[in-house]
């Protein structure tokens, strides 16, 4: 069986494309570090609503729920079409460029998807706490607060990182879907060089090499800084 | 005067009745074992004292103060009450050094350096000065349950309460646990433990009680000791429950 594609590879060093890539990557990385840093927030509000009880756990529930259930790429179309619709003929609410609006979608987009993971993930840091710890703070003379503050929530957030680290690489590869609105990240970038040069093959190589450096990057860099059992058993 | 006094204490967890009536006290510088079969609600009676359990009914008193108080400040009362839960567990992200320091510094309002330098001090009483910077899960049992031990001691309590201070210990651990026990009492700190170790409690013990039946029984030693006494003990823990069949041998020879 022979290939019948030669590789071209000299394409991708034009000072255009690499800018391109470049551009791309910086904002892949800036949508992927604003939804997730958002997402922990939102998620850590999300948790705390879903653990009380009454109509304000069953909305918190019922929110993670929809979020959890519905493709992000439902969300991008959904702030990218929807909220111009909303704010009149006029399109782009609040004077923002094109460009700003659809990365703001973006941003909320992969948000709004990530932050059930996120809220379960520091639940389940939170459950995994043993209860004989907790009750040796309190007999140790510790408040609840303090309890929560000094013994829980140190330990739940490293219990939660390998949980976290796993969305963070999604988020990462999720803001591939973000072409689709026209932000130009990578995979927006790969496109066009491929509709310019028809060297889509290389051009979504060198993309994809970079996602999986990235992934790779993250499970490191949590595995040096987190420095816990959990993190790094589930890495080994 | 009695330094730990419970006054008719009854506690029951729905329709099961754990102990009913429950008179003891203990005072100053004393051990205290009290014995029993799994479940019989020993370890129960031990978290009523620092109020880490209610009780249905009766009083509980530190120093002739009733800890039963709405008013009472609980953690104030549970720094001066130390407890070392069974299996010890320390606080697995700190090393045992921390694990001393942490409540300290949050409890008694101490600064870093001084809450580090206290609980050094209190892991060389132990004899655990060289693993002061070891994480939990890097220590073995014996040395997990004496930094447990020392955390409760750096808090400087007039009572302490151990839950199964012998449980997954072997010979060996035991004896340590047994002779730090002994030097905890000789400070003058009044030591509650429970334990189903009857022959640890007959050797570490000045007095040894057996819960059985919702009732707690004192086996005095001046009744008895040793054998005789370990003989009663057991008694009283077997007499509600089933005797097993004996073993068949495994092997014929």
């Amino acid at each position: 069986m022979t290939l019948h594609y030669d590789f071209d590879w000299s394409i991708l060093a034009q000072a255009q494309y690499v800018h391109w890539l470049a551009a791309g990557l910086g904002w892949t990385l800036l949508i992927g570090v604003l939804a997730m840093v958002g997402s922990l927030l939102v998620g850590a509000l999300l948790a705390t609503l879903q653990a009380l009880p009454g109509i304000v756990g069953a909305t918190g529930r019922a929110w993670g729920q929809m979020a959890r259930n519905i493709p992000c790429l439902f969300w991008l179309l959904l702030f990218y079409a929807g909220v111009p619709a909303l704010f009149g003929s006029n399109g782009i609410p609040w004077d923002l460029s094109l460009l700003q609006f659809g990365f703001a979608c973006a941003v909320g987009a992969l948000l709004i998807d990530n932050t059930t993971y996120v809220a379960d993930a520091l639940l389940d840091g939170i459950r995994a706490v043993s209860r004989d710890e907790r009750q040796a703070a309190l007999a140790c003379g510790l408040s609840e607060r303090q309890t929560v503050v000094e013994c829980v929530l140190p330990q739940a957030v490293r219990f939660a990182m390998p949980a976290l680290l796993n969305r963070s690489v999604h988020v990462i590869k999720n803001t591939a879907l973000c072409m689709a609105i026209g932000v130009p990240e990578m995979m927006w970038a790969a496109q066009q060089i491929e509709s310019i040069t028809f060297r889509g093959i290389e051009a979504t190589l060198v993309v994809s090499g970079i996602y999986l450096t990235l992934g790779w990057g993250l499970a490191s860099l949590t595995r040096r800084i987190g420095g816990t059992r959990g993190a790094q058993e589930a890495f080994r | 005067m009695m330094r730990v006094e419970l006054r008719a204490v009854t506690k029951a967890f729905g329709r099961q009745c754990l102990f009913d009536d429950v008179n003891f006290g203990a005072v100053a510088g004393e051990v205290v074992a009290v014995c029993g079969k799994s479940g019989s609600g020993k370890s129960t009676l031990l978290r009523t004292i620092n109020r880490i359990e209610s009780v249905d009914a009766g009083d509980i008193r530190i120093d002739g103060e009733s800890v039963l108080h709405g008013s009472i400040d609980l953690a104030n009362l549970r720094s001066r009450v130390g407890m070392v839960l069974q299996s010890a567990p320390l606080f697995s992200h700190l090393s045992a050094v921390e694990n001393i320091a942490m409540p300290l510094r949050r409890v008694r309002g101490l600064s870093r350096r001084e809450a580090v330098e206290r609980a050094e001090d209190a892991l060389d009483e132990v004899g655990l000065a060289q693993r002061a910077v070891a994480l939990p899960h890097t220590l073995s049992g014996g040395e997990r349950q004496r930094v447990a031990v020392a955390r409760s001691m750096a808090l400087e309590p007039s009572v302490l309460l151990l839950d199964e201070p012998t449980s997954a210990l072997d010979w060996h651990l035991r004896d340590e646990v047994g002779a730090l026990i002994r030097s905890v009492a000789d400070k003058g700190v009044t030591v509650f433990m429970v334990t189903h170790d009857c022959d640890f409690a007959d050797r570490v013990a000045d007095r040894v009680a057996v819960l059985s039946r919702a009732a707690l029984h004192e086996v005095s030693r001046c009744d008895c000791s040793g054998a005789a006494l370990l003989r009663r003990v057991r008694d009283l823990i077997c007499c509600d429950a089933p005797r097993p069949a004996a073993l068949a041998p495994r092997v014929s020879l």
